[in-house]
């Protein structure tokens, strides 16, 4: 909503820098988005209305000519290329040192200087659009109206500031001149002047027939209409173009500018017959009827819907109600008599209209919102007053009005604490009875504790005392309100586990030297299927199936959404690795070698009619190259970077105990990936990414990912610790180097030295693992140290010894291992 | 006897300190050997009397421990260094930093807003982010058809079974009514989380952001209280010096509602270009939870009364960090990231 001031202080006088306005009235809600000033470069002494007195010939240009322009106080020659001048046209005239805006150049500020254009004197320069900063056109020079007071300085003629507002939908009243006045009017404490309205003067004697057929109040809480004739269409005066042009109206004819200067006057829209070309004297509102065509005004012919609603005459729909005229009843130039409608509509059904054909206005705009029916009579009035006063054309301005939706005005008990209450301030009573006068409320009854507000009819989002709080609040100011703390509160845990275990997890990534991102949400069902790489669905074994369930359900049908932004965005992903894995994908190109990522975070798994679940997932993946502390030094990613990071996080939720187990599923590269479970709880998948998968997603070197399931994390965490006393005894330490089948497990071995061993075998851990000629075809060396202690006394080399040859004929009996030497 | 012994340990010592390996030996002898100087004065023991001897003797013994204790230090410390003979370090050459990853900036800012927020009292809680309409709108006073509902382009979800009702939550409002809903006041509550616009993406609107919404209700909650925990809030996180200003808006569950700023922590409110040179920053929109909220939820609103505020996090992180695109947060270039580790 434009507000130019020259036409806000036909209302009200306010004189205060525009800038004062423009934070008074976004501190009172009414925001004001930006501040416009029309000819702030025009300086008052160089740049004025000028008359063109005679034009020469250029001596030496064809296309060229030598205007001579009074300006007041003197005359000037000056050559121009326009084509579009004659002598007495009004101009601009722009005198040396006048700053304009460089038409033929970057756009950018230009001074004039005398200059002399193929051999003639240039003293001056007639202006166009462009170069004046009033718009686009360059085409010729701006011709003013026959009236411009030549003399006058350019900018108390055309130019001046236009406050441009961002109304939130409660303030309605505002899409007007005379609501904003009336905010401006109450915050500056300054008296508000309407427009003089007199009375009709039409002396016609026969006026026509006219019955006014609303079908149903919800459609049309009111319909009034006023009758034109004697119409003269011509421009209209200055004043009025001025003001509408500075609002961004363009002006057209006197006619069409009186109906949109009284909507942007006082937020009415209204829309003009030719009353000619009605029929049956009768105009009325229904709903459309299923199947009913329209040719509105733009010459598309409409197909009509019950939710549309229609202004009908005798022989059908003559207009859609609120959002375009019918082409049928069209004002043309061989109209001569007019019925002008100044209606209220039910905003809804405007408001799904207006949307569903894609015709959004100035009027539909105003019918989408809350519009007071009080003011269509004032509307019709004002506007057949104006076309009287100039010349447009004479009338009656109540010939009907059809009012069945009248409403009784809001009145509101107000208990004055509630302004304490709320806002944490105690006015003085007489300071919040002022405020709300300002804003025009009406206090009807008063006793003390309470008094009765009538709220006026503009403001219906005035409903109850929050209301008028608010209307305290922004009338006195918001700054009054102290700053306090909240008092009291609530005992209990502000960090939810939740919360505790996300931070965990992220704190535990980044130590080990992953980067977090955050990636879209959003995918399509595609673009999330090539984490399957190829088919492979024959690769899945019940463990992988198990790990595409949890992990990767890809193949579920994911959440659709009904407007997708893009289409590789239609749906919610069911798993981040695909985003996870495209991140990876971008940052390799972007030459960092050694990029390790993860991701915390929901995936959206479908619950059918239900809102689905909303499933947190770690997923981690790191390139070939793996992140190591030296400039010098290098080292490759491999499957026991992934397997030590889930082991971390094991540990540091307190799992003590798990099982790490191989499974084949197409999104890892077989025999290199494993899940971890505890019990039967499945809580990560990690390996190498296949080969099709990568590829998918256009990774051209080894990627490794891990999927961590956090919820299950969470709940089977242990967090309590249990201290063992240190050992008072020396342990032994001793190597055991086997060479057993290569498709044998680590963890066997382990188990199998514990058993073995019993109670002075403190740990074991595998040192080594060879694989190569040195050891049979089939065959690979695994290497275990073993500690032995006992708590009680020192153990002897004897004891060690025995022990450990124990320990190595049960693996030679229970595995076939042989010693390796 | 005593001084004599005690002037030839000082000096034996201090000669001592310089001494290279190849003379350690020398030192010895002169002073500890069989013919050094101290063994001349044990010598001497003998010729006193019988009452001075002892006492003598002790100072004497502790004398040669301390030489010998001397003597053997400074062969471990000269024999040590002729072997520490290595090569010179460029000491400029880079350091082997411990690798570490890092956090993203967003989930750096989210940590802090908790925090700020936590400190008084304010428990964090999730919140679906697919919601109903029923939560998302409904719920908080914007009922279907309603004009405000343009303030919120909304994506919808496909359900065949409840069509038009399943969306992605365009704000953390939802969280409000959930937590109402569950809980009787008094509350204090922050929901940090994401949410999505139907819009398109610039320099400064992302279609999907992050939000934390505010809410506290009690017997006593008033505008006043929420300028002061917005306060707080600024200065935790933007410095001490920072001033709230809060100015008129509109939100349909909020009455009063309004727009809270902050005094420009680039320039203190001088102006410049980071506050468009009004010396103010905007920084959320609140107000008091709207009666018909409030009943919504079962609450009696003439007892309680609540403020509500929802502040965008990525805004705040780019306030904080000076970043100029919001474009950045999603591309999640490590160029970028590597920046706020």
């Amino acid at each position: 909503m434009k507000v130019p001031l020259i036409w806000l202080r036909d209302y009200v006088d306010v004189q205060v820098p525009v800038a004062e306005l423009a934070r008074r009235l976004t501190d009172a809600g009414i925001e004001v988005e930006a501040v416009e000033s029309i000819g702030a470069s025009w300086d008052r002494d160089r740049v004025f209305v000028g008359r063109i007195v005679s034009i020469d010939p250029h001596p030496n240009a064809d296309r060229l000519t030598l205007p001579t322009v009074d300006f007041g106080a003197e005359q000037r020659r000056v050559v121009t290329g326009a084509p579009n001048i004659k002598v007495g046209d009004r101009v601009p005239f722009a005198t040396e040192g006048a700053t304009l805006i460089d038409a033929h150049g970057d756009g950018g500020p230009l001074v004039l200087k005398p200059a002399k254009i193929r051999g003639v004197e240039s003293s001056g320069m007639v202006c166009s659009a462009l170069e004046l900063g009033l718009g686009e056109d360059h085409d010729g020079i701006l011709i003013l109206p026959e009236d411009a007071p030549v003399g006058t300085p350019l900018v108390d003629y055309l130019g001046g500031d236009v406050i441009e507002l961002d109304l939130k939908p409660d303030r309605s009243d505002c899409l007007s001149m005379i609501g904003v006045a009336r905010v401006v009017a109450g915050l500056f404490e300054l008296p508000l002047k309407l427009p003089e309205l007199g009375s009709p003067r039409d002396d016609r004697a026969v006026i026509p027939e006219l019955a006014i057929d609303i079908r149903d109040p919800e459609l049309s809480s009111r319909y009034a209409a006023a009758y034109l004739h004697d119409l003269t269409v011509a421009p209209s005066p200055h004043w009025m173009q001025r003001r509408l042009e500075a609002a961004g109206q363009r002006p057209i004819n006197n006619l069409v500018d009186i109906t949109n200067f009284v909507m942007l006057e006082t937020g009415q829209p209204l829309h003009a017959f030719d009353q000619q070309k009605l029929r049956g004297g009768v105009i009325g509102v229904r709903p459309a009827e299923a199947g009913e065509t329209l040719r509105t005004l733009d010459g598309q012919d409409r197909k009509l819907t019950p939710d549309d609603t229609i202004i009908f005459d005798g022989g059908g729909a003559v207009a859609l109600a609120g959002v375009m005229g019918g082409l049928n009843s069209e004002v043309t130039e061989t109209t001569s008599e007019i019925l002008l409608e100044a209606a209220n509509f039910n905003q809804t059904r405007i408001r799904n209209t207006s949307r569903g054909m894609g015709l959004r206005s100035e009027a539909s705009r105003r019918f989408e919102q809350r519009l007071s029916a009080e003011t269509a009579e004032y509307a019709l009035r004002r506007s057949v007053h104006l076309a009287e006063e100039i010349g447009a054309a004479r009338g009656v301005d109540l010939w009907e009005d059809a009012y069945p939706g009248r409403t009784e005005p809001v009145v509101i008990e107000f208990p004055l604490s509630e302004v304490p209450r709320l806002l944490g301030i105690e006015f003085p009573r007489e300071r919040v009875i002022d405020a709300l006068e300002r804003a025009y409320f009406e206090i009807e009854a008063d006793d003390g504790d309470t008094i009765r507000v009538k709220a006026p009819d503009w403001r219906g989002d005035v409903t109850m005392d929050a209301d008028l709080v608010e209307e305290v609040a922004v009338m006195i100011g918001y700054d009054a309100i102290p700053s306090t703390l909240p008092r009291g509160g609530v005992v209990g845990s502000v960090v939810s586990e939740v919360d505790h275990r996300d931070e965990i997890v992220r704190d535990i990534l980044a130590a080990a030297g992953y980067q977090e991102i955050i990636t879209y949400t959003m995918s399509n069902p595609e673009r999330l299927r090539r984490v399957l790489g190829g088919d492979g669905a024959d690769a899945v074994d019940a463990a992988g199936a198990r790990v595409g369930e949890r992990f990767l359900p890809v193949q579920l049908e994911p959440l659709k959404l009904v407007n997708p932004l893009r289409a590789e965005e239609d749906s919610l992903r069911t798993t981040a690795l695909g985003h996870v894995l495209e991140t990876l994908a971008a940052n390799l190109r972007f030459a960092d070698r050694d990029v390790g990522l993860f991701e915390l975070a929901k995936t959206f798994i479908p619950a059918g009619a239900e809102l689905p679940e909303e499933r947190r997932v770690l997923t981690a993946v790191v390139g070939q190259q793996l992140s190591s502390p030296g400039w010098d030094q290098r080292r490759e990613a491999t499957f026991f970077d992934l397997k030590g990071l889930a082991e971390l996080l094991l540990r540091r939720f307190g799992i003590a105990s798990s099982d790490t187990a191989p499974f084949r599923h197409p999104t890892f590269q077989a025999g290199r990936c494993a899940t971890i479970s505890a019990g039967d709880t499945l809580l990560a998948a990690f390996g190498e990414v296949s080969p099709a998968t990568r590829a998918l997603s256009d990774i051209d070197e080894p990627a490794w990912a891990l999927l961590v399931d956090v919820d299950a994390l969470l709940s089977i965490a242990d967090h309590a610790r249990q201290f063992a006393v240190l050992p008072r005894f020396p342990s032994v330490v001793q190597d055991v180097s086997i060479v057993v089948d290569l498709d044998s497990q680590a963890a066997d071995f382990v188990d199998a030295i514990q058993s073995a061993g019993g109670e002075v075998v403190e740990s074991v851990s595998l040192v080594d693992e060879y694989r190569g000629d040195q050891v049979a075809a089939g065959k690979r060396g695994l290497t275990f140290s073993i500690v032995y202690r006992d708590a009680l006394r020192t153990l002897t080399d004897d004891e060690v010894a025995t022990r450990h040859a124990k320990i190595v004929r049960s693996l030679e009996a229970r595995f076939g291992a042989t010693l390796r030497v | 006897m005593q001084d004599q012994i005690e002037q030839l340990v000082a000096r034996a010592l201090e000669e001592l300190a310089g001494t290279p390996a190849a003379d350690l030996d020398d030192w010895r002898r002169r002073y500890t050997g069989r013919s050094g100087e101290l063994t001349g004065i044990l010598r001497g023991i003998g010729k006193l009397s019988a009452g001075e001897r002892p006492l003598a003797g002790q100072l004497a013994n502790a004398a040669r421990q301390r030489l010998e204790s001397a003597f053997e230090d400074r062969k471990t410390v000269v024999e040590a260094e002729s072997s520490a003979d290595v090569e010179a370090i460029d000491v400029t050459l880079p350091g082997y930093r411990p690798v570490v990853g890092g956090l993203h900036p967003v989930t750096q800012t989210l940590r802090d807003i908790r925090r700020v927020f936590a400190n008084i009292g304010f428990r964090a809680v999730d919140s679906p982010e697919v919601e109903w309409d029923e939560y998302n709108f409904e719920k908080l006073n914007i009922p279907r058809d309603h004009p405000a509902r343009d303030m919120w382009d909304t994506f919808f979800v496909d359900n065949p079974d409840r069509p038009g009702e399943m969306l992605l939550r365009t704000h953390t409002s939802p969280a409000q009514a959930r937590v109402m809903e569950q809980t009787d006041p008094p509350i204090r509550i922050i929901t940090p989380g994401r949410c999505y616009r139907y819009e398109d993406v610039d320099a400064s609107h992302e279609a999907t952001f992050f939000q934390v919404e505010g809410l506290a209700v009690d017997t006593n909650i008033t505008m006043a209280d929420l300028r002061g925990t917005l306060e707080y809030f600024a200065r935790a996180l933007f410095g001490e010096d920072r001033r709230i200003r809060i100015r008129g808006s509109y939100f349909p569950f909020t009455e009063p509602s309004c727009e809270a700023e902050m005094s420009c922590h680039v320039c203190g409110g001088d102006g410049c270009r980071v506050c468009g040179r009004t010396g103010w920053i905007e920084m959320l929109g609140a107000g008091m939870v709207h009666p018909d909220v409030l009943e919504g939820v079962g609450y009696d609103h003439r007892k309680y009364s609540g403020f509500a505020f929802g502040m965008g996090v990525e805004r705040i992180a780019m306030l904080r960090y000076g970043i100029d695109d919001i474009r950045h947060f999603y591309r999640n270039d490590l160029r970028f990231l590597r920046q706020f580790n």
